[in-house]
């Protein structure tokens, strides 16, 4: 790297370092100290008790396993509404499509808040949905979204689906002319041409798509904390509740370290996946 | 024609396809293609000629009007059981299969597999002239080896019809030449009916047996090379069929006879009854360079211009003489006359064709 561009690079590397390696490299220190007895100081020296008491603790471990399988639920679920809508914006939005992509960008840019407030006056058990059902008469008393596993996941689903829609759009747009119609005349029910040249061609989308909504679930504290209320505990509202409320600052540490951990693993999962993906023989 | 006629394979009747805008793309288009015949759509871009390929491949549904291939209606089959092969102009590899699996596309989705498909991708690949690179991905080809793929996945699975759209298109020149040929060769000697859409009149000239015409959705023409070319059916296929293509020029009647843009034209006899008979309409006189020579003097089929310019051509010359605002290019092998100089083209009879200015229809010579 030449001498201009680190002067260009500077202010952008002393900002990171700053803002984001220094209080990770504190945070990753102090999840291996612990407090001391009926203090909120922490004791002296260094040990792996936090990480211990996640791994003993079937409290945290059924934690672990609800925000894993809550995020990939949310992932699948995302896939499944992201597909065919892409399709249509990629296919034939035509002039539209800068509207739309802006529209779907609405949720990402406005903050995880003001959707989430939105959603619970939606799923409350006076919400609008509730009142839906019950007009049509598909059920007589409240359906419980609020404080539910389901609750949380339709959450997720609404806060992160952007995440999964722009890398599919992006990558639908760039299918190769004509290869969806050569399969046809080749023989190809329509079925077949998804899964035989559809799919494969876009896989690096759905994954891109997949990690993020993965990560972006796995961390969230908004949507859990404000539709869970307080009764689905994740890893988010876990290290929040730790840190702020226990004021257990060492284990909510080594939560949020055991979290960006996790975070690294799906990233290196789907780097890996795109690897394998670019090279396989046919 | 003295050639024995074989039965129509592919018959086109009154389609016509909107697609929703005021004017439609296709304006009652009725075509035959005759089993084993080569027939090519030309025209300029947007007349029409794509629309109509993918009607025929069931990628468009036409707005009105019937088709049928081998006796069968084609009109309420879907396009994957159709059994028409098509090459595309961006040839539409499957980029994340390799040659080989590519061609086994279309025998996988018949049921054809193990040994049978092994040998007949082998004869494709030999036909095409690509043994040995069916293990590459396509983005490791040439564009003509891409192209050859393409060809080799739309003849693996024996189609009744083969629809090329565009298929020298994205070739450089040179390619261009030999390809030809080549698509050219392989048609006579699988006698597959073909249908290929291009713009370029050469390649729809020398590669097809029979060529439709087409412009502004309507098909002008449909008849062999050598009729359109010898006698095509409006001022639009003359000048756009032939290289050099025809130049038209308006004949007007003058007080001491005929002119062309100022200057003395002598018609024959027959050719100046024609033009009497428009009732002092000008007519448009087609005319093809390759057709004109100079002579000594005027006389009878002779026009009188002014040397414009000339070019060597290698071995002859091209002149461009002036007739008023007109141009018209005469080749010849002598010296050419200097700049300025008064010069008299004579024009072949038989080769002199005159079309309505306003209809651009042809006018009969009586």
């Amino acid at each position: 790297m030449n001498k201009r561009a680190l002067m260009l690079l500077l202010p952008a590397l002393i900002l990171s370092g700053i803002v984001f390696l220094l209080p990770f490299l504190w945070l990753f220190v102090t999840s291996f100290r612990v407090q001391g007895e009926g203090s909120l100081l922490m004791a002296e020296g260094f040990s792996a008790a936090n990480y211990a008491r996640l791994v003993s603790d079937s409290y945290f471990a059924e934690v672990f396993f609800r925000t894993m399988w809550m995020s990939a639920a949310a992932t699948v679920i995302s896939l499944v509404i992201a597909l065919p809508m892409a399709r249509q914006i990629a296919v034939s939005a035509g002039r539209a499509k800068g509207l739309l992509l802006a529209l779907i960008l609405v949720p990402l840019v406005s903050g995880a808040l003001l959707p989430t407030l939105g959603m619970l006056h939606l799923l409350g058990p006076l919400g609008v949905i509730n009142s839906i059902l019950k007009d049509f008469g598909l059920t007589t008393k409240s359906v419980k979204f609020l404080g539910t596993v389901p609750g949380v996941i339709i959450g997720l689903v609404q806060a992160f689906l952007p995440l999964m829609l722009l890398p599919l759009v992006n990558a639908l747009s760039r299918l190769p002319k004509d290869v969806e119609a050569a399969a046809e005349t080749l023989g190809a029910p329509t079925h077949i041409v998804w899964r035989r040249v559809i799919l494969p061609l876009v896989a690096p989308g759905i994954i891109a798509g997949s990690v993020l909504v993965f990560c972006a679930s796995l961390t969230s504290f908004v949507t859990p904390q404000i539709l869970g209320q307080g009764k689905i505990a994740t890893f988010g509202t876990m290290a929040y509740q730790q840190a702020s409320l226990v004021l257990d600052w060492p284990f909510a540490s080594a939560v949020a370290v055991v979290m960006l951990a996790i975070l690294a693993l799906g990233l290196a999962v789907g780097s890996l996946a795109l690897k394998l993906l670019a090279r396989r023989p046919a | 024609m003295a050639e024995k006629r074989a039965p129509d394979h592919l018959v086109i009747q009154k389609v016509m396809k909107n697609y929703g805008g005021s004017e439609p793309a296709l304006k009652s288009v009725s075509l035959n293609v005759r089993k084993g015949e080569f027939l090519a759509l030309l025209g300029p871009s947007g007349c029409g000629k794509t629309t109509l390929l993918k009607i025929i491949a069931g990628l468009e549904k036409a707005t009105e009007g019937q088709m049928a291939l081998a006796g069968e209606g084609l009109d309420a089959i879907p396009t994957y059981k159709r059994d028409i092969g098509i090459v595309f102009q961006s040839y539409a590899l499957f980029p994340h299969m390799t040659v080989d699996a590519n061609i086994r596309f279309g025998l996988d989705m018949r049921g054809i597999k193990g040994d049978e498909a092994d040998q007949r991708i082998a004869e494709v690949l030999e036909l095409v002239k690509l043994e040995g690179l069916s293990g590459r991905m396509p983005n490791a080809l040439s564009g003509g080896q891409q192209q050859r793929v393409a060809l080799a996945r739309a003849l693996v699975i024996r189609p009744k019809l083969l629809l090329l759209d565009e298929p020298l298109s994205n070739l450089d020149a040179v390619l261009r030449k030999s390809v030809r040929v080549d698509i050219r060769e392989l048609h006579e000697r699988i006698g597959l009916t073909t249908v290929m859409v291009t713009h370029d009149q050469e390649e729809a000239m020398s590669m097809a047996d029979r060529v439709a015409v087409m412009a502004n959705g309507y098909v002008l023409q449909h008849d062999t090379p050598e009729t359109i070319y010898e006698h095509p059916a409006s001022a639009f296929v003359a000048t756009f069929v032939g290289s050099p293509p025809a130049i038209l020029l308006p004949v007007e009647k003058t007080p001491d006879g005929y002119g062309i843009g100022g200057t003395a034209f002598m018609p024959s006899k027959t050719l100046s009854v024609a033009i009497d008979l428009q009732n002092g309409k000008p007519v448009l006189l087609g005319l093809r360079s390759d057709r004109l020579s100079f002579a000594d003097q005027a006389g009878p089929l002779t026009i009188t211009g002014e040397v414009h310019s000339s070019e060597y051509i290698g071995g002859s010359w091209l002149v461009h003489v002036a007739l008023g605002e007109h141009r018209i290019a005469v080749p010849t092998r002598a010296k050419p006359p200097q700049f300025g100089e008064a010069v008299h083209i004579r024009i072949d009879e038989a080769e002199t064709l005159l079309f309505d200015p306003d209809t651009g229809a042809k006018v009969a010579l009586p």
